[in-house]
C-alpha cells in the first residue's frame, strides 16, 4: 500500500492487461501465493494481495459496465413494448408531481453519492481504491439502486401474486404492502401486522432476507428525513416507536453496520433513531433527557424542532417545580437546625 | 522434521475437546486414556485431591459440583474466576489443565514430548479472548504455532477431500456455546476465508438452558434456589433429552428430586417453539457474512455443517430454509474442527502431503479507534468509532491514516482502540489506549500516522508516528480485563506444575467410579439399589489392585450401565 509508485496489478501478477480473465487471475495469484505465504513474508502477502484485489476489482467494473450497457440497451426496447410493467422499476417514469415531499429530489443522483456525505477527512479516498474496502462497495448494488422505488411503487396497482417469485420480486410486493400499511391509521401501530408481511414465505430465503432488509431501510431513512438534511431524525406519525424497534431488531441494522459508506451512514442514523425511540417510549422525566440520550456534543445544537420544544415546555414545567420543592424543603431544614441550636 | 518441530492440533471446545497429529494419512484424532476421541472440557478434584479432567469431572459434576467446573470457555477473556474446592481459576487456568491433558494423549500417541500447538478458536473471538487462549496454551506447557478459527479448520478439514475444486463455501458451526459463520472460497489449492461472522455467546448450551428453563417452568422448580448437584443432574438428564430430539419426535427423561421421580416430556415441535428466539439469532451472522462477501445465495457452491449443535432439526431446517437447499455434515460435526486444526498443523510443519496447499484468513472484527469529528458546522462530536482495518479483511494486513489533534498546540492524543461495528465507540469493545506525546505547535495542526498491522494469529499491533519529528509510540495495552501480567503467568504457571494429576493409568477407573455415581444419583428404587451394587462390586475391584481383574469387572458393567443411561422412559 506503499504510496510511493504505482504499479499496476496485472504486471505484478505477471499477466497481460488485456484479455486476462478472473480465472488467470486467481490462477497467478495462486501460483505467486505459494511463494509468498502470508506467515513467512508478511509484507510481500500484503503487497501480493492487493494487488490481486485490485485486479480482480478491475475486471467486475469491467463486467459491470457490460452488463449496463446490455441493461440499457434491453429498457430502450421495452421502454416502448411494455412500458406499464416496467414503470415500477424505473423511477424516472413517475410523476413526480404527485410524489410524497420526502422523496429524494432525483432518484439517479443514487449512482454518485447523493447523501451530501461528508468526505471523511482522515481517510484518503484512493485507498479504498486498492484496497478490499473497494471490494465491498458492490455488495449491494441491487438495494441501492431500487430502495428508493418504494415511492413509486405506491401508486401502481399491485401485481396478482404468483406461485413462483424472485426474490426481488418479492420484496417488491412486501414493499407495497408496507407502503400501504405506514398509511393505514389503524394497523400501522400492530407489530403483527407488520409480522404478517415479513414472515411471508416468499420472504424466508437470505437473498429475499437482503433486499428486504436494505429497501426497508432505504424506506426508513427516507421518511424519517436523511435524504432532507435534517440534524436529527423524527420517527413522524406513521411509525411508532414500538414497530421501529421490532424492525431493528429482526434486521439488526443498529448491531451491524454495513461494510461499505453509504450503508454505514445509514447505520448511523438508524442507531439515532433507535435512541430517539427508546426516548419516546421512556417514562416522563423532570430532568429532560437522559444524559445517555445523545452522544456527548461540545457545541449545543441552535435550532429545535417544534415538537421538540412543546416537549421540553412540559418538561421544564415539572423541572421548576422540582426545584421549588427541593427549596422549600431545604429553607424547612434550615429553620430546623435553628431551632434546635437556639 | 525433528520430535520437538511436532505441532498437534487442538480444538479447545466449550463442552468437549480434542486433538489431532497430522500424519501421512491426513490428520489423525489421538483418543483419550479413556478411549474417546473427545475429551469433555470439564476440571474437578478427585475425592484425594487429584486432579481430573474430561469425563471423570464432567460425571462428578453431577455428585460434586463444589470441586468441578465446566464450560470455563465462555469467560476467556474475563476476570470471572471459578471455585474449585477452595481455590479460585481463572478460565485460562481451567482451559489449561484440559490442554495439558490432551497434550498428554497426544505425547503418548508419538512417543515424545511435544511443545507447538495450532489452537482453535471461534472466529468471533475477540483479541482479549484470543490472548488469554494463548495464555491458557502457555500455562499448559505448549506455545501456539498459530490460532485458527473454527470455521476455517472446519472447511480446511472438507477442502482436503477435493483440493482442486473451485467452490464457495460457507461453514455453519454451531458449537457447545459459540456460533460463527464463515464463507470461503477454494481455487488451485489456495483456501481463501472471504467474510466470517458470528455470535460469541450462543451455543448448544443455550438451548439446554432454554430448554430447562422451560421445563422447570412448566414443573414449578425454582432453578436458582435449587441445590447446585440438583442443578447440575436436571442438566444432565435434560441434555441427554435433546440430543435424543434429534432422532425422535417426542421423548422424555425422569428426574429425582428429594425422593420424588419427576416425568419430563418435550416434543421437538414445543422444543422448536422455546428455542424460536434463539434460532433468530442464527439469522443474522449468516446474512451479514454473505452480504460482507458481496454474494447472494446462488454463488454459494456448498453448505457445510459444524460442530454437534448442529444436529438439531431446528437448525437443519433453518438453513434448508434459508438456502433452498440441504446442508453437507459428511464429516462428524464433533470431529471436523480438530481436524482441520490437524491440516493446518501440517500445514505448519510443511508436510509434504500439503506443500500446495495455502491458506489465507480474515480478520473478523472492525478495529479502529476513537475520534470526534464535525458532524456540522461549528459542532464537533466525539466517541465517533474511526474504522482502520475493516471487517473481513485479508490478514495480515497493515493499514494507516493521518490523525490531527483537535486543537492547536495540544501535546497529547489519547488513542483509543476498540473493536466492533457500532458507529458510536461506547457501543464497541475498548481493547487497548495508547498515549502519544505531540509537540507543543501553536502555528499548525501537527499529523500524526496512525498504523495498526494485524497478524494472523489475530494479534494487533498499533503505531503511532508523529510525522514533523518522527517520533513513534507502539501500543502498550493497559486495564485489559484478560490479560495476565508475565510474572503472574509464570506463578499460576508454578501452582497448576504442583498440582498433583491423576495417573494415566487410573484414570479410566476414576471416570467409570464418577460415572457409577452419576448414574446412582439419577434413579429411584429397584434401578438404583441395582447401581448400588455395581458400585460395591466395583470397588471391590479396585481394592484387589489386580488391573486384569479391574478391567474385566469394568467390561461387564459397561452393558446394563450404557442401557440405564441411555433409558428412555417410553
Amino acid at each position: 500500500m506503499s504510496s510511493d509508485g504505482y504499479v499496476d496489478p496485472f504486471q505484478f501478477l505477471g499477466l497481460e492487461r488485456s484479455g486476462a480473465t478472473e480465472s488467470d487471475v486467481k490462477k497467478a495469484y495462486a501460483r505467486k501465493l505459494k511463494v509468498t505465504r502470508p506467515d513467512d513474508d508478511p509484507q510481500g502477502f500484503m503487497a501480493l494481495r492487493n494487488a490481486f484485489t485490485a485486479a480482480r476489482q478491475e475486471l467486475r467494473w469491467a463486467t459491470y459496465d457490460a452488463e449496463d450497457e446490455a441493461e440499457d440497451e434491453d429498457d430502450s426496447v421495452s421502454d416502448t413494448s411494455d412500458a406499464n410493467a416496467q414503470s415500477e422499476n424505473r423511477p424516472d417514469d413517475v410523476d413526480v408531481d404527485k410524489l410524497p415531499d420526502t422523496r429524494p429530489e432525483t432518484a439517479e443522483d443514487t449512482d454518485d453519492d447523493p447523501f451530501g456525505l461528508p468526505p471523511n477527512a482522515e481517510e484518503p479516498a484512493p485507498q479504498w481504491k486498492s484496497t478490499d474496502g473497494a471490494e465491498w462497495e458492490e455488495t449491494e448494488p441491487l438495494p441501492i439502486d431500487e430502495e428508493l422505488d418504494p415511492s413509486a411503487a405506491e401508486r401502481t396497482e399491485p401485481k396478482p401474486s404468483q406461485p413462483m417469485l424472485s426474490d426481488a420480486d418479492a420484496a417488491n410486493l412486501a414493499m407495497e404492502d408496507i407502503l400501504s400499511l405506514l398509511d393505514d391509521e389503524a394497523r400501522r401501530a400492530d407489530w403483527n401486522a407488520w409480522l404478517e408481511i415479513l414472515d411471508s414465505d416468499s420472504l424466508s430465503g437470505i437473498d429475499a432476507f437482503q433486499i428486504m432488509s436494505a429497501r426497508l431501510r432505504g424506506c426508513l431513512c427516507e421518511r424519517t428525513g436523511f435524504f432532507n438534511d435534517k440534524a436529527e431524525p423524527t420517527l413522524g406519525d406513521s411509525l411508532t416507536a414500538h414497530v421501529f424497534l421490532n424492525l431493528d431488531e429482526r434486521f439488526g441494522w443498529t448491531h451491524q453496520t454495513s461494510a461499505n459508506w453509504h450503508g454505514r451512514d445509514q447505520g448511523i442514523w438508524m442507531f439515532r433513531l433507535r435512541k430517539e425511540a427508546e426516548y419516546q417510549l421512556m417514562p416522563p422525566n423532570p430532568w429532560g433527557r437522559p444524559p445517555d440520550w445523545k452522544i456527548e456534543s461540545i457545541d449545543v445544537r441552535k435550532s429545535q424542532s417544534h415538537k421538540r420544544q412543546k416537549k421540553s415546555t412540559a418538561s421544564a414545567f415539572m423541572a421548576i417545580s422540582w426545584i421549588a420543592l427541593r427549596v422549600v424543603i431545604i429553607i424547612a431544614l434550615i429553620r430546623l437546625i435553628i431551632y434546635m441550636a437556639g | 522434521m525433528s520430535d520437538s518441530d511436532t505441532i498437534i492440533g487442538i480444538d479447545l471446545g466449550t463442552t468437549n475437546s480434542l486433538v489431532t497429529i497430522f500424519t501421512d494419512d491426513g490428520p489423525q484424532l489421538v483418543e483419550n486414556a479413556l478411549g474417546s476421541y473427545m475429551t469433555p472440557s470439564a476440571v474437578g478434584y478427585g475425592d484425594d485431591g487429584s486432579l481430573l479432567v474430561g469425563q471423570a469431572a464432567k460425571d462428578r459434576l453431577v455428585t460434586h459440583p463444589k470441586q468441578t467446573s465446566a464450560r470455563f470457555k465462555r469467560y476467556m477473556g474475563t476476570d470471572r474466576e471459578a471455585m474449585l474446592g477452595k481455590k479460585r481459576y481463572r478460565a485460562e487456568e481451567l482451559s489449561a489443565m484440559v490442554l495439558r491433558s490432551l497434550k498428554s494423549d497426544a505425547e503418548t500417541q508419538l512417543g515424545h514430548a511435544v511443545q507447538n500447538a495450532i489452537i482453535s478458536v471461534p472466529a468471533y473471538f475477540n483479541d482479549v479472548q484470543r490472548k488469554a487462549t494463548i495464555t491458557a496454551a502457555e500455562l499448559a506447557g505448549l506455545k501456539v504455532t498459530r490460532l485458527i478459527n473454527e470455521p476455517t479448520a472446519a472447511s480446511l478439514a472438507y477442502g482436503l477431500q477435493d483440493r482442486d475444486a473451485e467452490s464457495t463455501f460457507l461453514v455453519v458451526d454451531l458449537g457447545g456455546g459459540t456460533f460463527d459463520v464463515s464463507i470461503l472460497e477454494m481455487f488451485s489449492g489456495v483456501m481463501e476465508v472471504r467474510a466470517s461472522a458470528g455470535d460469541a455467546f450462543l451455543g448448544g448450551e443455550d438451548f439446554t438452558d432454554a430448554l430447562m428453563a422451560f421445563l422447570a417452568d412448566q414443573h414449578e422448580l425454582d432453578l436458582e434456589k435449587m441445590p447446585a448437584a440438583d442443578n447440575s443432574r436436571l442438566r444432565a438428564v435434560i441434555d441427554r433429552m435433546k440430543h435424543r430430539l434429534t432422532e425422535t419426535t417426542e421423548t422424555s427423561g425422569s428426574f429425582v428430586m428429594n425422593g420424588e421421580d419427576l416425568l419430563l416430556t418435550i416434543s421437538r415441535d414445543t422444543f422448536d417453539e422455546v428455542c424460536a428466539p434463539l434460532i433468530k439469532r442464527i439469522r443474522l451472522p449468516i446474512q451479514r457474512a454473505i452480504s460482507d462477501a458481496g454474494l447472494r445465495a446462488e454463488n454459494i457452491d456448498r453448505i457445510l455443517l459444524v460442530g454437534g449443535a448442529t444436529r438439531m432439526d431446528c437448525i437443519r431446517g433453518l438453513i434448508t430454509r434459508l438456502f433452498r437447499r440441504f446442508p453437507e455434515h459428511d464429516i462428524n460435526p464433533d470431529h471436523v474442527v480438530a481436524m482441520g486444526a490437524g491440516v493446518q498443523a501440517g500445514l505448519a510443519m510443511r508436510h509434504a502431503a500439503l506443500e500446495d496447499m495455502v491458506m489465507t484468513d480474515v480478520a473478523p472484527f472492525t478495529l479502529g479507534h476513537e475520534t470526534a469529528t464535525e458532524v456540522r458546522p461549528g459542532q464537533i462530536e466525539s466517541g465517533h468509532f474511526s474504522p482502520l482495518i475493516e471487517r473481513n479483511t485479508v490478514v495480515p494486513v497493515s493499514r494507516f491514516h493521518t490523525v490531527s489533534p483537535m486543537r492547536k498546540g495540544q501535546d497529547k492524543i489519547d488513542l483509543k482502540i476498540f473493536q466492533g461495528e457500532a458507529p458510536f465507540v461506547k457501543d464497541n469493545v475498548k481493547i487497548g489506549e495508547l498515549s502519544v506525546s505531540i509537540p507543543r505547535n501553536r502555528d499548525a495542526f501537527e499529523e500524526v500516522e496512525v498504523r495498526f498491522t494485524y497478524d494472523s494469529s489475530g494479534i494487533l499491533e498499533v503505531i503511532a508516528k508523529v510525522l514533523s519529528n518522527q517520533q513513534e509510540s507502539r501500543i502498550v495495552i493497559e486495564g485489559n480485563p484478560g490479560a495476565l501480567s508475565p510474572a503472574d503467568i509464570e506463578k499460576r504457571l508454578k501452582a497448576l506444575d504442583a498440582l498433583k494429576v491423576n495417573p494415566r493409568d487410573t484414570q479410566e477407573n476414576t471416570a467409570f467410579l464418577a460415572r457409577l455415581s452419576a448414574l446412582f444419583e439419577g434413579l429411584l428404587g429397584d434401578e438404583r439399589h441395582m447401581v448400588g451394587q455395581m458400585i460395591r462390586e466395583f470397588e471391590a475391584a479396585l481394592a484387589s489392585q489386580d488391573t486384569r481383574v479391574i478391567a474385566e469387572c469394568r467390561k461387564s458393567l459397561e452393558a446394563p450401565v450404557a442401557q440405564l443411561e441411555s433409558r428412555d422412559v417410553f
